[in-house]
C-alpha cells in the first residue's frame, strides 16, 4: 500500500482541526464551509505533488535515454 | 534546471503560511455575514481563486501574443504552464460557487450568465490544453494554442462584467465602499496569498515545461 504524502497527513490535520472549531463553534452550514476550504487545500496539495511526480518522470526519462544513448 | 531554487522554496513557504493565516482569519477572527451566515466565508475561497484564474488567462494572452511575434518557445512554455494553473483556479471557483450557491440560493447550479460564462471559459481552456496534445509539432503546437489562447482570451471580461450586462442571481461586483473593512481586509490578505499560490506553482510548472521540451527534443533527436 503507498504510503500517505506529507502533504495529505497535513490536509487530513487541518481538515479534522476546522472539522472540530466550525462543530464547537456552532458554525451554520458548515458542512459547506468544511468542503470548500477542504476542497481548496486538497486541490492545491493535489496539484503541486502531481508536478512533483511528473517532474520525476520526465527526469527519470531524460536519464535513461543518456544511458540508452551513450550519455 | 530540475532542482528548486531558494526564491521557490522562499514563496512556497510564504504561500502556505500566508494560506494558512488567511484561513484562520476567513474562518475565525472576521465576523459571519448578517444575511448570508457563516456560509459567506466561503468567499475568502472563491473570490481568489476567480481572480487568479482571470489573472492566468491573462497571462495566456500576453504570452501568446508575444510568441506569436517572436516564436521564442520560452513564451509558448510559460502560456501552457499559466493555462492548467488557470484551468485548476477556474475549476475551483465553480465548485465554490456550487458550494455557495446550494445553501444561498436553494441550487446547486443554475444557467446564470455568470456560471455560465464562467462555465465557458473552463471549458474554452480544456480545450486550449487538448490542441496541445493534437499536434506532434512543438511549432505547430504552439501556434495553434497561441491563437485559441488570443480569442479565448476574450471571454474572461464578458464572465467579469455579466452581472452587469444580464440580469442574473450572482451579486454584482463588490468594492471597498461596499463591504465592511474587516471583510475587506480579510479578502485581500487571502487574494495576496493566493496570488503567491499562482506565483510558486507557475515557478514549478515553467520548469517541468521546460524539463518536457528537453525530453521532447532529445526523443526527436535520436528518433
Amino acid at each position: 500500500m503507498a504510503k500517505p504524502t506529507l502533504g495529505f497527513v497535513v490536509w487530513a490535520l487541518a481538515l479534522i482541526v476546522l472539522t472540530v472549531y466550525a462543530t464547537g463553534a456552532g458554525m451554520q452550514n458548515r458542512g459547506f464551509v468544511i468542503a470548500g476550504y477542504g476542497l481548496t487545500w486538497g486541490t492545491l496539495l493535489w496539484y503541486a505533488r502531481r508536478l512533483d511526480r511528473r517532474a520525476a518522470a520526465t527526469k527519470g526519462a531524460l536519464d535513461r535515454l543518456a544511458e540508452t544513448s551513450g550519455g | 534546471m530540475a532542482s528548486k531554487s531558494g526564491i521557490e522554496r522562499f514563496v512556497g513557504w510564504t504561500a502556505l503560511l500566508t494560506i494558512a493565516g488567511g484561513s484562520v482569519v476567513g474562518l475565525r477572527v472576521v465576523p459571519a455575514d448578517a444575511a448570508m451566515g457563516d456560509v459567506q466565508r466561503l468567499m475568502y475561497v472563491h473570490v481568489p481563486t476567480a481572480w487568479l484564474a482571470f489573472l492566468a488567462f491573462l497571462l495566456v494572452f500576453v504570452m501568446s501574443v508575444l510568441y506569436l511575434i517572436q516564436r521564442d518557445p520560452r513564451w509558448d512554455r510559460v502560456a501552457a504552464s499559466s493555462a492548467e494553473i488557470g484551468v485548476v483556479f477556474t475549476a475551483l471557483t465553480l465548485a465554490l460557487g456550487m458550494m455557495w450557491g446550494k445553501p444561498t440560493w436553494g441550487v446547486w447550479w443554475t444557467w446564470d450568465p455568470r456560471l455560465t460564462t464562467t462555465a465557458i471559459l473552463l471549458a474554452i481552456y480544456v480545450g486550449y490544453l487538448a490542441i496541445r496534445g493534437f499536434a506532434d509539432d512543438p511549432e505547430k503546437r504552439a501556434r495553434w494554442a497561441a491563437v485559441v489562447g488570443i480569442i479565448g482570451f476574450a471571454n474572461v471580461p464578458i464572465v467579469y462584467l455579466s452581472v452587469v450586462w444580464w440580469r442574473t442571481l450572482h451579486q454584482p461586483p463588490s468594492s471597498p465602499r461596499s463591504v465592511s473593512p474587516e471583510i475587506l481586509w480579510t479578502l485581500m490578505l487571502n487574494l495576496a496569498a493566493f496570488t503567491l499560490v499562482y506565483a510558486y506553482l507557475m515557478m514549478r510548472r515553467t520548469r517541468l515545461a521546460a524539463l518536457e521540451g528537453k525530453l521532447e527534443q532529445r526523443v526527436a533527436y535520436h528518433g
